[in-house]
């Protein structure tokens, strides 16, 4: 629900709309009986919002330019500005107008004043002791700037002549939907046939007004829009047929009642009723003062002091409602983790009991297996291994014949021997159980190459190299050369054309190799370990130089 | 002057009070609630871990032993942990040596001693290791009679060794194959090696049900 009171300058009419529709309308006298029929009026209505326009004679505007500043300077430019024109009048407002077009850095403002309110103060003061909740109070020449745009003036400079009432003519000037000047003419008609005359001689000292004030330049660039009760409409629109220069406009109040959306039946003949909706589409405050509304802050306050009761209850309810379903959960989290503490305790009781006892031997098992693993060497080359290595080389030698073979797995373990110093130096190197190094030591004898030493020396060499290049072999070292021609060793032997043997010469031609394998035994020769000797040892080492000799 | 009107706002004013407090309370109360349900829930979670932790310790502790009693028990049924047991090294020397009918085939098995300790190193506490040398003197009409000597022994004797040394020799070299005298080996082989056997400082009665 919403509500007006419409001050025409001594009566006042109270207006009340639910869903757009006109529900309650009254006009009343301020006088005794007035106001006592006044305050019955609203007493079941105290707390609906309320505008109050007032359409009175002694309202005054001044056009003035200030500084462009924001804030409480803004503030303060205002106020002055005010001083300076309306000094003593208690109802008054600064409207801005914005940047001004005329003078750079400043903006325009409108101010404007209610200079006599001997009339209506006796309203206010009776609104006020009745405690309704007025939210602003407006005047009619204001309410002008929103109706522009729902009538299609908006932008355009616009003289804006109304009937108020039958007698009384508005006439109000906007530039950009913002209003510049405005007053009320009451007229003195005999007879309906002198409205249009009336009109016209205003229009003609109005626009004289307004180039006089620099308001426009030229006059015909104005649109004249009139809003006329029907009657008056027709015959005005007649005389203002003779008056071509004119840019005008006649318009009924049906039909701009009609444009802006106010619903059948019309309260009023006349142009106070689209005012009085306007107002109440677009409710304003100009010129109420803070006392004049304190009733409508208070609500406001009160209203809003209930949203945030109503806003902590929901809150704090709702936190509330978390907690609680918080509480729940781990509760039933709770719960749920201690009966799986039981089935936990009670199967490691279980378990504990049965293994107690075998638990207490676990670190005897340990040690045992541990102790057998880091001895028992699986993962070393085995004897047949390397000598299935050795013979993959030896089958690319025929002239090398075999001797003595030696296989032994050199853990680094040395045994101190006073008779061997090197014994008795302290090993750099840890003995290692578990991967120990396997070593071939070789003794064997060229065939078939007694006096070519040269030749015998390279084939050794050879032979070396390719025992080298095996992969699992980490060093090959030769012992005991075929011939030995050192500085320090003696040396003798036959040239003669005849070949005689001798015994000086039986320890040519035999050497020694010694060949170090890896201690870890790479993955894929794993399976090599296991192999079986006729799989991989199908020609005879020993015993096959000597058959084909 | 005041702003506002007293008598208008002062129950929305009474209104947010009360149900600032009663709302308060109904918060703390909750907030109260839901902390001690939350500490409830945090040691019965705590409880929770600290059991389940034990548990499966306990397993762990059990599937390490249930891996262990396997490799014990499979070493203690090959006789490499507990009492030497020379009579079965002698008798697979000799079943190896009915199939291989070597032309001689000597041993010496030495006194068990006390492994070097610089191998076996101080961490098995609970375990005496200790070895016994052996010597085999095979006479070899091919040297992968050698191997399957060796392979015989491991496979069919009771214990674990381990190869020194092992040293193969020609004995004499044939003009051709009908020189061969099968009673006669053409190399010698001399293997040095030693039987791995770990006994228990403890009485030997570990259960072994697992």
């Amino acid at each position: 629900m919403k509500q007006l009171f419409y001050f025409y300058g001594y009566r006042l009419k109270v207006l009340r709309w639910r869903k757009g529709t006109v529900i309650a309308a009254n006009v009343f006298e301020p006088n005794e009986e007035g106001f006592a029929k006044f305050r019955e009026f609203v007493k079941d209505h105290k707390n609906v919002k309320t505008m109050m326009l007032v359409d009175i004679i002694e309202e005054d505007f001044h056009s003035d330019t200030i500084p462009k500043v924001l804030g409480k300077d803004h503030q303060a430019l205002l106020t002055r500005s005010l001083n300076n024109n309306f000094r003593d009048v208690t109802y008054r407002c600064a409207l801005t107008h914005g940047k001004s077009e005329t003078e750079k850095g400043k903006e325009e403002i409108l101010l404007g004043a209610l200079t006599n309110t001997e009339l209506l103060t006796p309203w206010l003061s009776e609104i006020r002791r009745q405690g309704i909740r007025l939210t602003g109070i407006q005047s009619v020449s204001t309410v002008g700037e929103a109706l522009l745009p729902k009538i299609g003036l908006d932008g355009k400079p616009t003289l804006l002549i109304t009937q108020q009432l039958p007698w009384t003519i508005r006439f109000s000037f906007y530039k950009n939907e913002n209003l510049y000047f405005s007053r009320l003419i009451p007229t003195r008609l005999n007879d309906i046939s002198e409205f249009p005359d009336v009109i016209i001689s205003e229009i003609d000292s109005t626009l004289r007004y307004l180039q006089y004030k620099r308001l426009t330049n030229n006059a015909n660039d104005i649109n004249i829009t009139l809003i006329l009760a029907e009657e008056y409409a027709s015959l005005t629109n007649q005389t203002l047929k003779n008056m071509p220069n004119l840019n005008y406009n006649v318009r009924t109040v049906p039909e701009i009642a009609a444009e802006v959306g106010i619903k059948e039946p019309l309260e009023s003949t006349t142009a106070d009723t689209i005012f009085a909706h306007i107002t109440k589409l677009k409710p304003r405050n100009h010129y109420g003062r803070d006392d004049d509304l304190i009733c409508h802050k208070s609500h406001t306050l009160k209203n809003f002091l209930y949203s945030i009761s109503a806003a902590v209850v929901i809150l704090g309810l709702g936190f509330s409602t978390y907690l609680g379903i918080n509480s729940a959960i781990f509760d039933k989290n709770a719960l749920s983790a201690q009966n799986n503490a039981q089935n936990f305790q009670q199967k490691y009781e279980e378990q504990s009991m049965q293994l107690d006892e075998l638990l207490d031997n676990a670190e005897i098992l340990k040690q045992s297996v541990d102790a057998v693993s880091k001895l028992s060497r699986d993962k070393t080359y085995k004897p047949e291994y390397l000598l299935e290595k050795l013979s993959r080389v030896i089958a690319n030698f025929p002239q090398i014949q075999l001797g003595k073979i030696e296989i032994t797995y050199d853990t680094g373990l040395v045994v101190p021997d006073p008779a061997n110093p090197a014994s008795m130096e302290p090993n750099l190197e840890p003995p290692n159980p578990t991967y120990p190094k396997p070593i071939l030591n070789i003794d064997a004898t060229l065939i078939g190459m007694d006096k070519d030493y040269r030749e015998s020396l390279k084939l050794v060499a050879k032979f070396k190299n390719d025992l080298a290049n095996l992969n699992s072999v980490t060093k090959v070292e030769i012992v005991k050369q075929p011939v030995e021609i050192t500085p320090e060793t003696q040396f003798s032997g036959n040239t003669g054309a005849s070949i005689v043997t001798s015994g000086n010469n039986l320890n040519q031609n035999q050497f020694s190799i010694k060949i170090t394998f890896d201690r870890n035994m790479p993955k894929d020769d794993t399976e090599n370990t296991n192999i079986s000797m006729n799989k991989s040892f199908t020609s005879p080492l020993l015993t096959s130089g000597s058959m084909n000799s | 002057m005041n702003k506002f009107d007293g008598q208008i706002i002062k129950r929305s004013i009474f209104v947010l009070l009360i149900s600032i407090v009663i709302i308060g309370i109904t918060t703390g109360i909750s907030y109260y609630i839901n902390d001690n349900a939350s500490r409830n829930y945090q040691n019965a979670k705590n409880n929770l871990d600290s059991i389940k932790s034990n548990y499966e310790d306990l397993i762990n502790r059990n599937n390490i032993f249930v891996e262990y009693a396997k490799l014990y028990q499979q070493l203690k049924i090959k006789g490499v942990i507990g009492q030497e047991n020379r009579l079965t090294w002698i008798e697979a020397l000799q079943e190896a040596n009915k199939t291989l009918k070597l032309p001689s085939l000597q041993y010496t098995i030495s006194p068990q001693e006390e492994y070097p300790i610089d191998l076996v190193g101080n961490d098995f506490y609970d375990v005496q290791v200790k070895k016994t040398n052996m010597s085999i003197n095979m006479g070899l009409l091919h040297e992968e009679d050698m191997f399957n000597i060796l392979t015989s022994l491991q496979k069919n004797a009771r214990g674990h060794f381990l190869i020194d040394d092992c040293t193969i020799t020609p004995n004499y070299i044939p003009k051709n194959i009908s020189d061969i005298d099968i009673s006669r080996p053409l190399l010698n082989a001399d293997c040095n090696i030693h039987w791995l056997q770990v006994t228990l400082l403890t009485p030997d009665n570990i259960a072994m049900e697992q």
